[in-house]
């Protein structure tokens, strides 16, 4: 590893670190007790394994592999998980563009069963993000690539905009992408 | 070095009235049932940035 990746590792792992505790102090009441924000550590890569086996998971992606290659590759990067109490709820990676001016959350997931904090877990997630993106000086959360109008419909609600990247869902591409922002 | 620790703290208070009121919004009264189970297109993770140019 580079010095200069492995500075930059540092450096912003102490931001992601500030950024969580500054989160975590500002947690409602009802959830402050239970709910707990941490990084992604193996720990957290192994109760995700768990996932693959629910028949209730919608998506594939393996956390374990692809945030090992993610981790490696973005040492500025946006990582998150979500406890309450010992019970993995969700986890989250993203990373800043270029010139640190915006934050991209590329990828959060909640578990698929019996989530003790229904209906929780994404916000936590966005509020998570936006104290990472403000710590970093970026001026606006990006949601990258929502899958379907659903999605945009709920994070609409939570004060997001959508920017279509082509005519439909389908048709948005790296050069074009679509997303939903947010100015912080 | 007094003045930055007082730039740098009154940069923590904003953030954290920011936060605040965000975590209100967000957490008091979140649609629970609409709640997805995620967001973002896994196969799309890694894609290069091509965004930054919005910055120019």
């Amino acid at each position: 590893m580079l010095a200069t990746h492995l500075d930059a590792e540092r450096r912003y792992e102490l931001l992601r670190q500030e950024s969580r505790i500054q989160a975590q102090s500002i947690l409602p009441s009802k959830l402050k007790d239970s709910v707990k924000l941490a990084g992604i550590s193996q720990k957290e890569l192994v109760l995700a394994k768990l996932w693959e086996a629910s028949p209730n998971r919608q998506v594939n992606w393996d956390w374990k592999f692809g945030y090992e290659i993610y981790r490696k590759r973005y040492p500025k990067r946006f990582e998150l998980s979500i406890w309450n109490d010992y019970f993995l709820c969700g986890l989250a990676i993203g990373r800043p563009s270029y010139h640190g001016s915006k934050l991209r959350l590329d990828f959060a997931e909640k578990v698929p069963d019996n989530c003790p904090i229904k209906g929780h877990v994404m916000p936590l997630i966005l509020l998570g993000a936006e104290s990472y993106a403000l710590s970093i000086g970026a001026e606006e959360v990006r949601l990258m690539h929502p899958l379907n109008e659903r999605l945009v419909n709920y994070y609409n609600r939570l004060g997001y905009k959508y920017v279509e990247g082509g005519s439909e869902f389908g048709q948005a591409n790296e050069k074009n992408p679509h997303y939903l922002y947010k100015k912080i | 070095m007094a003045k930055n620790e007082n730039t740098y703290n009154e940069k923590f208070k904003q953030n954290q009235k920011k936060l605040k009121d965000r975590a209100e919004e967000l957490l008091s009264n979140p649609p629970i049932e609409e709640e997805p189970q995620s967001v973002g297109d896994p196969s799309k993770v890694f894609e290069e940035d091509k965004t930054e140019g919005n910055d120019k």
